[in-house]
């Protein structure tokens, strides 16, 4: 199936995902307050954490901002589109992927057109408004506006492939493990909470595993060295770009993998 | 005693759990291993409010061992999905009052999490030689240690009681559990001491209670814990019961049964 008929079939899906959800519309203003006071005290400890110290090597704190604000969008972002496959224990234990595998859709479109969550909307909202106020903060876009914005909206697309990658990965695993849940805090959590500091304060060997199992250094912290212009040139987001869409194509063929080594629980 | 056979129903429960519990466990040492890496260069071994050198450090391994008794426990202990499925009439129909039930089994959970949750972490800490032994000095101050850890867990369930027994206006209790980890990642101390907080600020949050579910233990640790948040922690230890109860009673008088 091609990019763009899966991308037309996604949206239909996604459409009655959405008019399904419609009704719980309370819900939806709780979930984006309460989103909202998560993040914000996030922000707020990490702000606080980074100015105690007047800033971590050579990261002053808007600028680590800045980083928090793209993860935060990129984050929000697959959660809004894809955050189906994090809970993909539920397909395997109560035997919901039989049925899912009956349809004439490739499984993996099938499980994200399920995925849409509006409730999420508030974290990509809060994260853009983030990096727009550190962004002011710093002066980025004072000179070449354009540019500068075109490097961000890059960064939060190979932000939001990496996701998408690890996820699928990590739900591709569940084939095996069933369990799915309890390795997200390795898999997703972790990362994510890495990515929203610069990642030359970790030690060698866990800065290693955000270049490579868990790349989100490429979805955060390089864009955002290029958009803090400290080092890399903009070919860094072409990169990021590159490498981004590399590890979605890479846990896609893993899923394809895993989903033949599927055997139903019978229930 | 039906306490204990509660407690220890909940905790037995939790058994056969063990092996996706322990490689949850690694996720938490990694969070564990972030933020120790960014104190580590955050503090450059120098001093910080009352922290030396790699203190820091040690504080947020106490901090990671700690968030598992106090703040992972499970979501409202299960009370929103008894009123949910209407199976809270019966639970309360019970010949047994349903807080202390609850809070019973709650202990267990916490007690199950103590031993192969934060266990683990505390063993890879200690190994790693930042988890914060040196500080245990004398039988006093173990005491003080433990009683610090006892009361962490006791208010850890407690909120998580009061989140739970909010679905019986809402029906649903996610709202609750969001507000409050967002209050207590910011409140507890969690990942920025408070005591490296703006003086009023760290004033303010002492008597607040989520300063007693890590900052209070991780401070008695490590030796630097104050009169003042053990004397806050004491009252709201008290305090949250009896909240606990009287909203209990009026949430009683709503009791609306969906039906299953």
């Amino acid at each position: 199936m091609g990019i763009l008929s899966g991308l037309r079939l996604y949206t239909a899906m996604a459409r009655t995902t959405l008019q399904s959800r419609a009704i719980y519309r309370a819900n939806f203003g709780l979930s984006l307050v309460f989103n909202s006071i998560m993040v914000t005290a996030e922000l707020i400890v990490t702000l606080l954490l980074v100015h105690r110290v007047h800033g971590i090597l050579g990261w002053n704190t808007a600028q680590v901002m800045l980083l928090f604000g793209m993860a935060t969008t990129s984050g929000g972002t697959y959660r809004t589109f894809l955050s189906e496959l994090s809970y993909f224990d539920k397909y395997l234990v109560n035997g919901e992927f039989d049925a899912v595998l009956t349809r004439p859709v490739p499984a993996w479109l099938a499980v994200a057109g399920r995925s849409v969550d509006p409730d999420q909307i508030g974290l990509v909202i809060e994260g853009m408004a983030i990096v727009a106020v550190s962004g002011t903060i710093l002066g980025i876009f004072r000179l070449d506006a354009w540019l500068v914005i075109g490097e961000l909206l890059a960064a939060v697309v190979s932000g939001t492939l990496i996701w998408m990658a690890m996820v699928t990965a990590l739900a591709a695993l569940g084939f095996w493990t069933t369990r799915v849940d309890t390795l997200q805090p390795m898999v997703l959590y972790g990362p994510q909470t890495a990515a929203t500091f610069p990642l030359s304060v970790y030690p060698t060997d866990i800065r290693m595993l955000f270049y490579s199992i868990f790349p989100v250094a490429f979805g955060t912290y390089l864009p955002a060295m290029v958009i803090l212009r400290k080092g890399p040139g903009a070919v860094m987001v072409l990169v990021s770009l590159f490498a981004a869409a590399a590890a979605l194509a890479l846990a896609l063929r893993f899923w394809r993998f895993a989903v033949r080594h599927y055997t139903s629980t019978g229930t | 005693m039906v306490w204990w056979v509660i407690a220890r129903a909940a905790f037995r429960k939790n058994l056969a759990y063990v092996l996706a519990h322990m490689a949850n466990n690694a996720g938490s040492l990694l969070f564990g291993l972030i933020y120790m890496a960014l104190w580590h260069v955050a503090s450059r071994e120098e001093t910080l409010g009352p922290f030396h050198g790699r203190e820091l450090v040690s504080y947020i391994a106490a901090s990671q061992a700690l968030l598992w008794i106090s703040t992972f426990l499970p979501s409202g202990l299960g009370i929103d999905l008894q009123v949910r499925s209407g199976s809270v009439a019966l639970e309360m129909a019970r010949p047994v009052p349903y807080v202390p039930r609850m809070v019973a089994a709650g202990i267990g959970e916490a007690f199950y999490n103590l031993v192969f949750r934060s266990g683990p972490l505390i063993v890879a800490f200690t190994v790693m030689g930042v988890f914060p032994w040196g500080h245990v000095r004398s039988e006093e101050a173990l005491g003080g240690d433990i009683a610090a850890v006892l009361l962490a867990l006791w208010m850890g369930v407690l909120m998580q009681y009061l989140v739970g027994i909010a679905a019986f206006w809402t029906m649903e209790s996610r709202w609750a559990l969001r507000l409050f980890l967002g209050l207590n990642m910011f409140m507890s101390g969690q990942l920025l001491p408070l005591q490296l907080m703006p003086p009023r600020l760290q004033e303010s949050l002492n008597w607040l209670p989520f300063q007693a579910l890590v900052s209070l233990p991780a401070s008695v640790w490590l030796g630097v814990a104050t009169q003042d948040a053990w004397i806050s922690a004491g009252i709201w230890a008290v305090g949250l019961y009896v909240i606990a109860v009287l909203i209990t009673h009026r949430a009683t008088r709503r009791l609306e049964v969906q039906g299953g």
